[in-house]
C-alpha cells in the first residue's frame, strides 16, 4: 500500500485528516475493490473506537468483590437447601404412602400358596409343622397357618395344637383336626377319609357332623355319610406305592387308580368289572403304562382321555 | 476464588456487559445487577466464557427482570427505546463484539502507548492535555497515538 495513503488512513483514525486528504482517499478507494474494503475496515475500526468512547465506566473491582462474596456465601443458598429439604420430605411421604398402599394391596390380594402334585407324590411340611403327602394330580391350597383346601388325595400328619384346630376344606365339607394322622380323598362327586390315629371331626356343607375314631373309614356321596369297614388299600396305605392286589375285583382296582391319579373311571364296555379279578402290583408311575398293562391282561381297552379312564370293548 | 479463567473473563467483559444491558434500556444500577447475576451463573455452571453467549444471557436476564419488576407500560417503553436505537438485536450484538475486539487489541499495546491512546480516544483528552499530565512532549504523544492506530489498523 502507498505510504502516502497509509498516512492518510492513520490521520483519518487520528481524526486530523484535511478535506483534500479525505477526497484523495475517496478517489483511491474507487480504484480497486481491495481499496474500498480497506477504507471500510478503517471506518469500521473508527466507529468502534467512537462507540468505545461512549461506554459508561463501571468499577469492575468493586463488582468482582461483591460477586465474590455472593459466590462464597450465596444469599440464596438457604432457599436452595430448603428446596432440597422439601423435595426429600415429599419423596419420603410419597414413598411411604405408595409402599403402604402396595403393602395393603398385597395383603388383600396375596395369593394362597398352592401345592399341586402332577406326576409324582409331593411330600411337604406345612408352616405349622404338619406333614402332608399330596397324591398325583391333587392340589392343596394353604389358606392360612392351620387351614388348607384340598382337591384330590392327601395324607396329613397334623401337629397337635388344641388351641388352634387344623382345618381341611373339602368339596363337600370340612375336617376339623386337633392332632392326628389321616388320609383324605375329595373329588367332585365323592369324598373318602381314613383316620389312622387321634380324632377328627367332619362337617358336611349341610352341617351334618361326624366324629371319626382311629381306623374309621368314611365315604361321603351326595351329602350322605357312610361308615364302612372295608378300608380300600389305597387310602389305608395312601402313599404306599406300588399298589398290591390279591384277587381283588377289577372295579376296586380301577377305583384305586382313579383316586391315586385323581382321574375318573368310565366303563363303556358291557362287561361287569366286579366279576373280574386282579392279582399283582401296579408299580408304574405313569398311568398310561399301567393302562397299557391292563389292556394286555384283559380283553378290554383301557384308555386315558381328558382325565378319564375309558374302558371299552376291544 | 481460584478460577483464573473466570476472573479474566470478568475483568475484560464486565464493563461491556453492563453497557450492553444499559443499551437494552436498563439504568446504571440495574445493569450492574443483571450483569452480575449472569456472571454468577456462568461461574456456577463453569462457562462457557464467551462474549456472544454472555450477551444472550444478559438479554434473557434483562427480559426476565423486566417481566418481574415492570408494569406493562414501562416494559413496552423500554422495548421501544431498544427498538428505536437499533434496527436489530444482531446489529447491537455485532457492535459489542467489535468493541470487545478493539479492547482485546488495545490490551496488547505497550503500557504507555495504551495509556495515552485511552486518554485520547476514550477519555477525550487533547494531545497537549495528555502531554501536560504525563509530563511528556506533545510530539511523543503524537508518536504514541500513531503507533497505537497503526497497530489497530493492521490487526483489525
Amino acid at each position: 500500500m502507498d505510504k502516502n495513503i497509509q498516512n492518510i488512513l492513520d490521520k483519518i483514525l487520528a481524526g486530523n485528516a484535511s478535506k483534500e486528504e479525505v477526497s484523495m482517499l475517496n478517489d483511491w478507494s474507487k480504484e480497486a475493490k481491495e481499496n474500498l474494503q480497506e477504507l471500510n475496515k478503517i471506518k469500521d475500526l473508527n466507529h468502534s473506537i467512537d462507540q468505545s468512547a461512549t461506554l459508561q465506566a463501571f468499577d469492575s473491582e468493586v463488582a468482582f468483590d461483591r460477586l465474590n462474596s455472593k459466590m462464597e456465601n450465596p444469599a440464596s443458598s438457604w432457599k436452595k437447601y430448603l428446596l432440597y429439604a422439601l423435595w426429600i420430605i415429599l419423596f419420603i411421604v410419597t414413598y411411604t404412602s405408595i409402599s403402604h398402599f402396595w403393602n395393603k394391596m398385597g395383603d388383600e390380594q396375596k395369593p394362597n400358596i398352592e401345592m399341586a402334585a402332577t406326576n409324582t407324590i409331593l411330600e411337604e411340611k406345612l408352616p405349622d409343622g404338619t406333614d402332608v403327602s399330596i397324591g398325583l394330580n391333587s392340589k392343596l391350597e394353604i389358606l392360612d397357618n392351620r387351614k388348607v383346601r384340598l382337591n384330590g388325595l392327601a395324607n396329613f400328619n397334623v401337629t397337635k395344637n388344641p388351641k388352634n384346630p387344623f382345618v381341611v376344606e373339602l368339596n363337600h365339607g370340612n375336617i376339623t383336626v386337633l392332632g392326628t394322622e389321616f388320609s383324605v380323598f375329595t373329588s367332585q362327586n365323592k369324598e373318602e377319609m381314613y383316620l389312622k390315629e387321634g380324632k377328627i371331626k367332619y362337617t358336611t356343607t349341610n352341617k351334618v357332623q361326624v366324629e371319626l375314631k382311629p381306623g374309621d373309614y368314611v365315604t361321603v356321596t351326595d351329602g350322605n355319610v357312610v361308615f364302612l369297614k372295608n378300608v380300600p388299600d389305597n387310602l389305608k396305605n395312601a402313599f404306599n406305592y406300588p399298589l398290591k392286589y390279591t384277587k381283588t375285583n377289577l372295579s376296586q382296582v380301577l377305583d384305586d387308580l382313579g383316586k391315586h391319579y385323581n382321574v375318573k373311571v368310565q366303563n363303556n364296555s358291557n362287561q361287569n368289572l366286579d366279576s373280574m379279578n386282579f392279582s399283582g402290583k401296579l408299580d408304574e408311575d405313569n398311568l398310561k403304562n399301567v393302562l397299557a398293562d391292563l389292556s394286555g391282561i384283559y380283553n378290554l381297552e383301557f384308555k386315558l382321555q381328558n382325565d378319564e379312564i375309558l374302558i371299552s370293548q376291544k | 476464588m481460584k478460577d483464573t479463567r473466570f476472573k479474566y473473563f470478568f475483568d475484560n467483559h464486565y464493563q461491556l456487559l453492563c453497557n450492553y444491558i444499559m443499551r437494552l434500556g436498563a439504568d446504571y444500577d440495574t445493569s450492574e445487577d443483571v450483569a452480575q447475576e449472569v456472571l454468577l451463573k456462568l461461574w456456577q455452571q463453569k462457562g462457557p466464557f464467551e462474549l456472544a453467549y454472555a450477551l444472550t444471557c444478559c438479554k434473557n436476564k434483562w427480559i426476565d427482570w423486566c417481566r418481574k419488576t415492570s408494569s406493562d407500560k414501562v416494559r413496552s417503553e423500554k422495548w421501544e427505546t431498544l427498538n428505536h436505537n437499533h434496527e436489530s438485536q444482531e446489529e447491537l450484538d455485532a457492535e459489542f463484539i467489535k468493541i470487545n475486539k478493539l479492547n482485546t487489541l488495545v490490551r496488547q499495546l505497550p503500557h504507555k502507548t495504551k495509556e495515552v491512546f485511552i486518554m485520547n480516544k476514550i477519555n477525550g483528552l487533547t494531545y497537549s492535555q495528555i502531554a501536560e499530565r504525563r509530563n511528556i512532549s506533545v510530539k511523543t504523544v503524537e508518536n504514541q497515538i500513531s503507533t497505537a492506530l497503526k497497530f489497530l489498523r493492521e490487526n483489525w
